[in-house]
Parts: structure tokens; sequence; C-alpha cells
């Protein structure tokens, strides 16, 4: 999908903490690069470039990623697989990316984003409450989704969608053991306390009538 | 006010902060939070005044996350004491932080009602703080 994009890294051959906070100095971010195949590059690429690489593509979509080394350059169909933060910096500190074969399923996680608003949250003072905000999937690498779109208008209050329920791009396949909740539209404590209240007044009333009949 | 339940002894020592947070330095539950930038001790006071300070800006709706807990015994002694005679009495409880450990999060309002209230939460610290996004917001 976005392999018009690339990015371009050098293979790196000084490993370590002591060249690695050196090239963190210089502005490069060092990272590693490995596939399913067995590879394994330490590599350094610029920290701008990356950032920027990462905001338009996330850790979902597939890129070619540019390796230069040894005089040589290696063009390979890359994700972001990971990205490790500065703990308060705005600064990234090592980059994982993970070469995929385009033929064969990889196995990830993809945010689900929430769409409408339900009946029951709009009139009826139902809370909609996201249990899971990732799915993991299993697709091919070119038919990775950005994100996976759930359509909630139609929740009911009470009532939950599951993941079985989630309609998912042509493809794309769901990992899961359980069929577990996604979202739902809870009843608020207020209202549950006012249903349980009538009832209670309600059987109350019923047995005066019943006692009332009797005598 | 936030405080153990039970400790196994009354006192503790001053120790150090040093470093930065290892853990809890991400937005993980909610979708804005306050990320601390220096080193310090957070009172179980200034906890929950900063609390109580976002929850009359979001007044209703919402969850907020409160990411630390004050598990550390403040003691101090009377004033116009002689210095001597043993360590002070307990007076509080206070949560030591290192840099870049997040301490509140909010989630279910818009982002810029949340964002206010995250501000009005900065001016009740005792250190420098910033407001952070959950990645891939």
């Amino acid at each position: 999908m976005s392999l018009q994009t690339s990015l371009n890294v050098e293979a790196r051959s000084a490993v370590g903490k002591g060249p690695n906070r050196r090239l963190r100095a210089s502005g490069m971010v060092p990272g590693i690069f490995y596939s399913s195949k067995g590879d394994n590059i330490p590599v350094q690429v610029p920290s701008l470039p990356l950032t920027k690489a990462y905001e338009k593509l996330g850790s979902t979509q597939v890129f070619n990623l540019v390796v230069t080394g040894d005089g040589e350059e290696k063009t390979v169909p890359s994700l972001i697989w990971k990205l490790h933060h500065h703990p308060f910096k705005n600064q990234v500190m090592h980059v994982d990316f993970f070469g995929v074969d385009l033929e064969k399923e990889i196995k990830l996680v993809v945010p689900l984003v929430f769409e409408g608003v339900s009946n029951a949250v709009k009139n009826e003072g139902g809370v909609l409450t996201v249990y899971r905000d990732h799915l993991e999937i299993v697709c091919l690498p070119l038919s990775i989704p950005e994100n996976i779109v759930v359509d909630v208008s139609e929740l009911e209050l009470g009532k939950n969608l599951l993941v079985e329920e989630i309609a998912l791009p042509e493809g794309v396949k769901a990992m899961y053991d359980e069929n577990y909740a996604v979202v739902g539209v809870n009843i608020p404590a207020a209202i549950e306390e006012e249903s349980e209240e009538e009832g209670e007044e309600g059987a109350e009333e019923q047995e005066a009538a019943e006692e009332g009949e009797a005598s | 006010m936030l405080s153990p339940r039970k400790t196994k002894f009354r006192k503790s020592q001053k120790l150090r902060n040093k470093g930065k947070a290892q853990r809890g330095n991400f937005v993980a539950f909610g979708d804005i939070g306050l990320k601390a930038l220096e080193p310090g001790k957070i009172t179980n006071q200034q906890i929950e005044s900063a609390r109580v300070a976002m929850m009359r800006h979001i007044k209703r709706g919402g969850k907020v996350w409160i990411r630390i807990f004050p598990d550390r015994p403040i003691t101090a002694k009377p004033a116009e004491t002689r210095q001597g005679k043993g360590k002070g009495s307990p007076v509080g409880w206070c949560a030591p932080v290192k840099p870049g450990r997040i301490l509140y999060e909010i989630k279910g309002v818009s982002l810029e009602l949340a964002k206010g209230a995250l501000i009005r939460a900065q001016h009740k610290l005792p250190i420098k703080t910033a407001i952070v996004y959950k990645e891939g917001l």
C-alpha cells in the first residue's frame, strides 16, 4: 500500500552503549533491522526523517527500507516494528525495523477507531465503554489496514460488541482465543439504582394489595 | 486523601531520588496525561488538590486515573525544638517522582477540556510537568 514511501538507513559497525550515545548526540538514531529469514543488521537513521516516516506510516504500513552498507544498496519491504522513546525528552532512542515477506501472512496489532453515536448513549443515558482499543490480526503485509473502523451506532443499552461481530476488511482475520467484548454501552449506576427502587416499590405495593384482598 | 492502609514501619529514611522513570512513563489508560519533567516529592495533599482542580473543570463525564501513590511517610519536628532527641513524628505521605513518570491520565472528555483540566492540575504541583498524548492519537 505505502510502498512508494522509502526510508534510507545506513548499516553501522559500532555497537554498544558508548558508540550509540555518540550517535544520538549527532542527531542519529541507532536501530536494528531483522526479518523472519534470519537477517540481523544494526543500522543508523537520521532522527527527523524517521520521526516523519513514523507519523505518516505508524507501525502498520509497509514501506521500502533502503539499507546502505559496504558500497551496496538493498531495498527491503519493512515495517517500523518498535520505537523506543526517551522517558521525558522528545527523542527517539532506538528503532526496530522488521523486514516482511510480501507473500507470507504476519501477525500484528492494529488500532480500532469507533464511529457513530448510538441511540442508547444519545437518549437513554448509557455510557459507551471501550474495553479494547487494539485488535490482533493476521493478514498479508500489503493488506494491513491503517486502522479498523467499528460502527457503534446500533449498540443497545447494556449490550456489548464482541470481537467476532467486528466487520474486518477483506483478507484480514482477527486472532483471539475467547470471543471477548470490544466495546459496550453500560447502564450508569444512577439509572440502575432507580430501576431497582422502582422494582422494590412495585413489589411492596403488590404485597399490600394482596393483603388488603385477603382481609 | 490517598495514604497506605497499613505499613510495616511508621517512619522511613529520606532516600535519594536519582534517575529517570523506567516504568509508568507512557500514557496507558487515557488519551491525554501529565508527565513529570523533574524529580520531586508530591504529597498526598498536592495529589488531591490537583485531582479536585481537574474534576471541577471537567464537571461531569470522563474518567481520571492517578498513576502515583503516596506511600512514603514524611516526618517533621515541632517548631522551636532543639536538634537531637530522635527523628520527628510522621506528618503526612508523599510519592517520590522521577522525571518521565505519568502522574494523571484523562479519558472520556474532549481533548480541549482535558487539556484545560491538566493545566489546572499543573498549577497545584511542585514540579515541572508536561501534557502528553497517547501514542498514535
